[in-house]
């Protein structure tokens, strides 16, 4: 008996809907409606004076720089990030410091301004070797 | 017995040089991760923590080449994780105009619909970004976020008395074959500097005799992260300084960065920095929201 034949559903290009990829856009813009956080601090509970941030939207850029601003901090005990799926666009970075106070969010805090004044200084100092040619 | 590096201040010969220098063996670079931990060098005395002071004293940068398309520049007295977050961003956030929406009329060339909308998509477009808004959600289109552009072109043969001839007009389109058409105050605004391919002579299609190919085609403002054809460099690269004997220094980062000829190579890294900055100012910003949203910080 010859089976009938079924045409294969037809899909779009655009269309997500067969396949897990993530919208392209998805993967670094917020959704409009506010339903994702960009930044939530979980507070670890086995570990003393240590958080867990996520951080949606972001990758190695922000989490490399932040880990490495971090552990530059004399504070600072532990920092380390990972990407935990790689379809799911957001990253975990772990704090832990020496003390209370300064506590890890406070570290986190002087890690991104000093990666700003860091990144500022760069741009001053390109901007003359720029000139300078 | 002398312990001539306990507490002195100084690091042993062999762990200065591990950590200012990477080193190269046959088979692998070695020794190649950054000892950044603050408290890395305790028991020697050494304090390995940031130090502003310090960074802004060492920090050198100097422009090697630059040209209309390509800069190589050293960056000297970063840590590889700065140079690697620019070198991110270059290629995948720093915002550039590229086309993104096709509306074909007719086309009855060999190239498909969706291939000939790929090809385009591709084009280096020269318009400045910064002077554009990305489209948000379904946000209306107007003048700040799209360009638009109007190809028309019909392949025939060159010539009429001789039916035998091959001579063909327009059998190849070329990027230059794109028309721009302003919007709005477009045509104002870009008065200085027509908006154009960067290239005029790029294949888009082969045509016959006869076929013909009429759209319509947005260029409108995106990133690298959603497609590549919105990346602004050609290349972004780095590598570390070589030395003679075999090593890497650390710290001394020559860059190179190739533009598609949208913005001058110069600037791409100064936008860069900027994204950087603003991604970091944000999550500053972030940051204290979530903790004060979360009832007085985890901290306290």
């Amino acid at each position: 008996m010859v089976m009938p034949f079924t045409p294969p559903a037809l899909v779009s290009p655009l269309s997500n809907t067969f396949w897990n990829k993530p919208d392209d856009f998805d993967v670094w813009r917020l959704p409009d409606d506010d339903s994702v956080q960009k930044v939530t601090v979980q507070k670890d509970t086995m570990v003393p004076n240590a958080v867990t941030l996520v951080i949606e939207r972001e990758d190695h850029t922000v989490g490399n720089l932040l880990r490495m601003e971090l552990l530059e901090d004399k504070e600072v005990l532990f920092s380390g990030y990972r990407v935990p799926h790689p379809l799911e666009p957001a990253i975990q970075l772990k704090v832990q410091t020496k003390s209370e106070d300064p506590g890890p969010v406070k570290a986190v805090d002087t890690a991104i301004e000093r990666s700003v004044a860091t990144l500022d200084k760069i741009g001053e100092a390109f901007a003359k070797a720029k000139a300078r040619h | 017995m002398p312990l001539p590096h306990v507490s002195d201040g100084t690091l042993p010969a062999h762990v200065e040089e591990q950590r200012t220098r990477v080193s190269i063996h046959e088979d692998a670079p070695r020794m190649t991760a950054t000892v950044e931990a603050a408290g890395a060098y305790f028991a020697s005395g050494v304090d390995n923590s940031f130090s502003m002071e310090r960074f802004r004293r060492d920090l050198r940068i100097e422009v090697q080449q630059l040209d209309e398309e390509e800069i190589v520049f050293d960056v000297i007295g970063i840590d590889a994780a700065i140079a690697n977050a620019f070198r991110r961003i270059l290629l995948s956030e720093v915002p550039a105009m590229a086309i993104d929406k096709v509306f074909i009329l007719n086309n009855t060339s060999m190239t498909e619909d969706e291939v000939l909308a790929h090809r385009l998509g591709l084009i280096p477009i020269r318009a400045d970004p910064r002077l554009f808004r990305e489209r948000v959600g379904d946000e209306d289109p107007d003048e700040h976020h799209v360009i638009a552009f109007r190809l028309e072109i019909k392949c025939t043969r060159g010539n009429k008395d001789d039916p035998g001839s091959s001579e063909m007009v327009n059998s190849r389109v070329l990027s230059s074959h794109l028309q721009w058409i302003p919007q709005g105050d477009q045509e104002e605004r870009f008065r200085e500097r027509e908006i154009k391919p960067v290239h005029d002579d790029i294949l888009i299609a082969k045509l016959r005799p006869g076929q013909e190919i009429v759209l319509e085609a947005w260029c409108e403002k995106g990133i690298g992260k959603t497609h590549s054809k919105w990346s602004p460099v050609a290349t972004a690269s780095y590598r570390l300084l070589p030395e003679i004997r075999c090593s890497r220094v650390r710290d001394h980062f020559i860059f190179s960065v190739e533009s598609t000829g949208i913005l001058p190579p110069e600037e791409l890294f100064c936008e860069a920095a900027k994204v950087l900055m603003q991604k970091a100012a944000d999550l500053a910003q972030l940051l204290k929201d979530a903790v004060l949203g979360q009832g007085g910080g985890a901290d306290e």
